[in-house]
């Protein structure tokens, strides 16, 4: 055979295979959609051209053997993890451990032997099946900077499997070293993309000539940077990892909160952990930790800070971490959990909403009080009985949380969103800041205030007088997120200062979570008012913390929403075209036209909106000068739209009170969510957008999402860092989320001679055995 | 006798050693997949797997430990439909790649149903 006729014969086997490689099996492979042109097909190759998430991780492909840590994992000397090695595939026989290495040194014997002292169980992490191999070496760490190799090799059906995953650790956090932080503050404003930063700055500071009248206080900031916020396992993350990864350096799985993935997923408590930055602070320095914000206290934002459980949704078992209480007859068992005691520091400040979870079902106050009309724990009181027993004073409204002793630890939960007419927030988180001022009589929307029926405030609370006569009393003995902040920086001042060992160092996390929840329902403007208050509570703690020089505050989002700013419209031209639009009847979709009499203009609401040349700068005003706007439907309001939404209908203005944007119906007794219908309850003569998110189950469909997604989800986009105080040049630059641990440990301080220069295989080795 | 022109004995060769890397056991992927809810922290025995996709079907049931394991298949897009022992049903999906014998999926419900209301 001649030379080109073995290349053309190569080149045609090439073609083929790359054909085979890329495309998709199948005999309606062409389309992207089957023949009834609407269910995708499975060979589409919009979703099958590249690789999914089959192998997420740095896997030895025939048995799926893999170390955690996962590879690459941002490191620092003397941050705890825990060493696993494990198969995913079983074995024909049980898989045998044959060698363990960190940089070609043995450490085999250590581990075997702290396995045997663990024993099996939870401690170990030990697989049901035999046929699997999985052990977990708790609390490690790597004791000096540099580079490292684990290299696992297991025999498994008598052929070995090797593993080895790499890691560049940093030098371990010294605040004894000149110029180091030693005050941290953390702002995580919870979806708190671009535009809403954008946002904020013209609803919230106005424009002339094209100028901002003034940056916000996160834009002042000196240092900014970029993170990416995808998760172990999907370009979507969730707050979870989106909170998670940044202050650990591990990137996680979406609703893991400080652990890896294993293979005994009948239990999210054993899974490998890792120490977050905060944890490392307090174990090491004695610092004191804290965290503040306006969702439930064990929600995924604050939660991250300290607990460990591959299930966000475990609830009443990381409220038990949040304090420290390990107990068998309750949800946090003691036996077993060893290992977890020791890596979970309590924490020393905790504010934020949800009372259920922390309360026993009995006590009366959860509903008379806080609103709920069912839930509760069946096992412990935690706020009744174990918070005060383990010295936190407990707060539940704005009095009792400015009367309490700074120098005692503090647990604040306050009254939650529980007006019966609004949806879409709901019960365990605390009321949005716009209608906190509404409630306060700071703000109005549309010019109506607390005592108008449309607000919902003017009512007694559904379920007893406990928080106060009305729904606006209830409303206003919660504090501002300002005040809140404000107390959480006294204690903490106040209790590492008495202790020695902190030497006055704390950290505190600052969680503005409404941007985001107010994002997935498509509240817009009360997204708004929610990074104004962020912003406002960075402005007044840049000042409090003005004189320190060793104070460093850092602001970020987990991720942001899909929402884009597309102009302005004037409030009077939305409410005079509502109702020209569609209609939307409840149960009818879908809705009919409003104005069928002109068929190239069916919809007016369109035509209010300015953009281009037409955008002219809102007109929002604070005249009574408490930094947020007045009213967020001034005469000239800002638009905003959501690039992923499900079906809902909108005037642009701003609802009385939240609601959800979709359907929803009653089937045999169950709700049942639709997407595709809008809620006819918000803005049903407004204009329809149709939705882009999943809605049902499409059995047969290549939908990857199984159920409905009524809400606008995240967005895979990047996220601004910005920083300001000692060490705030750290945060420079464009990197991964996780990065952002390494670079809080270099603000709170680095000796000289341990810097890491270059990718040095590192001298040092696994401790803590 | 039979043979061929230069052009079609490509077009033959090439078409063969498609159908070979295709379907001939050398070349196919067996996929091991486990039937779990990373959140509710649940593994299901006897879950029924069935994969589809190239005109293959396979049915199976979860072992006692959630795992199917399915063999034979060649390399390319699958749907998985699942059903959990419970009746509730969801689909999957996955790429086999030709160059690892056996590949690993987790059958996550968690991760395939959006989260709870208060998961975002």
């Amino acid at each position: 055979m001649k030379t080109t006729q073995l290349s053309v014969i190569s080149a045609a086997v090439i073609c083929a295979l790359l054909s085979h490689l890329s495309a998709v099996a199948g005999p309606d492979d062409d389309s992207p959609f089957r023949s009834d042109g609407k269910t995708r097909n499975a060979a589409d190759p919009i979703y099958f051209g590249r690789k999914l998430a089959d192998f997420p991780m740095n896997t030895e492909a025939e048995t799926g053997l893999r170390i955690s840590p996962p590879t690459g994992t941002d490191l620092f000397a003397g941050q705890r993890f825990d060493l696993r090695v494990e198969t995913q595939i079983p074995a024909q026989a049980a898989p045998e451990l044959k060698r363990l290495s960190v940089n070609g040194k043995s450490i085999e014997a250590s581990f075997t032997q702290r396995i045997a002292k663990q024993g099996a169980g939870p401690e170990t992490g030990t697989p049901q099946s035999k046929l699997l191999y999985g052990a977990t070496a708790r609390n490690l760490s790597f004791d000096k900077p540099g580079r490292y190799e684990v290299e696992a090799v297991l025999l498994v059906d008598g052929v070995g499997r090797r593993i080895v995953n790499r890691y560049e650790v940093a030098a371990a956090p010294n605040p004894n070293v000149a110029g180091a932080a030693r005050r941290v503050v953390f702002f995580l404003g919870d979806g708190m993309g671009l535009p809403l930063r954008t946002a904020a700055r013209i609803v919230g500071k106005g424009a002339s000539e094209g100028r901002a009248n003034e940056a916000l206080a996160m834009e002042k900031m000196p240092a900014q940077g970029i993170s990416r916020t995808t998760s172990f396992d999907s370009i979507i993350t969730d707050s979870a990892p989106g909170m998670a990864s940044p202050i650990s350096g591990m990137k996680q799985s979406n609703n893991a909160l400080q652990v890896a993935v294993d293979n005994t997923p009948e239990n999210p408590l054993d899974n490998p952990r890792i120490e977050t930055v905060f944890e490392y602070m307090k174990r090491v320095h004695g610092w004191k930790i804290g965290v503040v914000t306006d969702a439930f206290l064990v929600d995924a934002t604050p939660a991250a800070v300290q607990s460990h459980n591959r299930s966000r949704r475990n609830y009443l078992n990381i409220a038990q971490q949040m304090i420290g209480y390990y107990d068998d007859k309750t949800e946090l068992k003691k036996t077993g959990y060893t290992s977890l005691a020791e890596l979970s520091q309590p924490l020393d400040v905790l504010m934020g909403g949800g009372a259920v979870h922390w309360m026993s079902e009995n006590n009366p106050a959860l509903k008379n009080f806080y609103q709920y009309s069912r839930g509760g724990r069946k096992d412990v009181d935690l706020m009744a009985d174990v918070a005060p027993a383990k010295g936190y004073s407990v707060v539940r409204n704005l009095d009792e949380m400015r009367s309490a002793p700074v120098d005692q630890k503090i647990l604040g939960i306050f009254t939650g969103e529980f007006r019966s007419t609004s949806t879409g927030l709901g019960g365990d988180n605390l009321p949005g800041t716009l209608d906190r001022l509404v409630a306060r009589g700071a703000a109005t929307i549309r010019g109506k205030g607390a005592n108008d029926p449309e607000i919902g405030m003017n009512v007694a609370p559904p379920g007893g007088t406990g928080c106060g006569a009305s729904v606006g009393d209830c409303f206003r003995a919660v504090p501002m997120k300002t005040e809140m902040v404000n107390k959480a920086i006294s204690v903490l001042d106040a209790l590492s200062r008495k202790n020695p060992k902190s030497n006055g160092g704390w950290m505190l996390m600052v969680e503005q979570s409404q941007s985001d929840k107010f994002g997935h329902i498509l509240e817009h403007e009360r997204s708004i008012y929610e990074v104004i208050e962020l912003d406002n509570i960075i402005a007044a703690t840049a000042k409090r913390l003005a004189s320190d020089r060793q104070a460093l505050m850092v602001v970020t989002a987990d991720h942001a929403q899909p929402q884009t700013i597309i102009g302005v419209a004037l409030t009077s031209a939305l409410v005079g075209a509502t109702g020209s639009c569609f209609t939307t009847t409840d149960g009818n979709y879908p809705i009919t036209l409003g104005s069928s009499a002109d068929k190239d203009r069916p919809c007016e609401l369109q035509d209010a909106i300015g953009t281009f040349n037409d955008a002219t700068f809102p007109t929002y005003e604070d005249k009574n000068g408490d930094g947020y706007p007045d009213d967020p439907d001034p005469s000239i309001k800002l638009i905003i739209e959501a690039g992923g939404r499900p079906t809902y209908s909108t005037n642009y203005l701003t609802n009385y009170q939240p609601l959800k944007p979709s359907g929803s119906r009653t089937d045999t007794g169950k709700m049942v969510e639709q997407p595709a219908v809008p809620n006819a309850k918000r803005q049903p003569e407004g204009l329809l957008m149709t939705g882009n998110m999943p809605t049902r189950d499409v059995k047969g469909g290549a939908n990857k999402t199984s159920g409905a997604v009524d809400i606008a989800p995240h967005a895979g986009d990047d996220v601004q860092v910005s920083s300001q105080g000692a060490g705030a040049g750290n945060f420079a630059g464009y990197y991964e989320n996780t990065s952002i641990s390494i670079r809080l440990a270099r603000a709170m301080g680095v000796d000289k001679a341990k810097r890491l220069s270059g990718a040095k295989v590192s001298s040092g080795s696994v401790v803590g055995w | 006798m039979f043979a061929l022109q230069p052009p079609k004995r490509k077009i033959v060769f090439a078409s063969a050693l498609v159908w070979l890397l295709q379907v001939h056991p050398a070349f196919a992927v067996e996929l091991v997949a486990r039937v779990v809810d990373a959140v509710e922290a649940k593994v299901f025995p006897t879950a029924v797997v069935q994969v589809r996709g190239g005109g293959i079907t396979q049915r199976q049931a979860a072992d006692s430990f959630g795992f199917v394991r399915l063999a034979g298949l060649p390399a390319g897009a699958y749907l998985l439909d699942v059903k959990l022992p419970d009746g509730r049903e969801f689909v999957a999906r996955t790429v086999l790649l030709s160059n690892r014998k056996t590949q690993f999926l987790d059958l996550d419900y968690a991760r395939i149903v959006p989260p709870h209301d208060d998961d975002y």
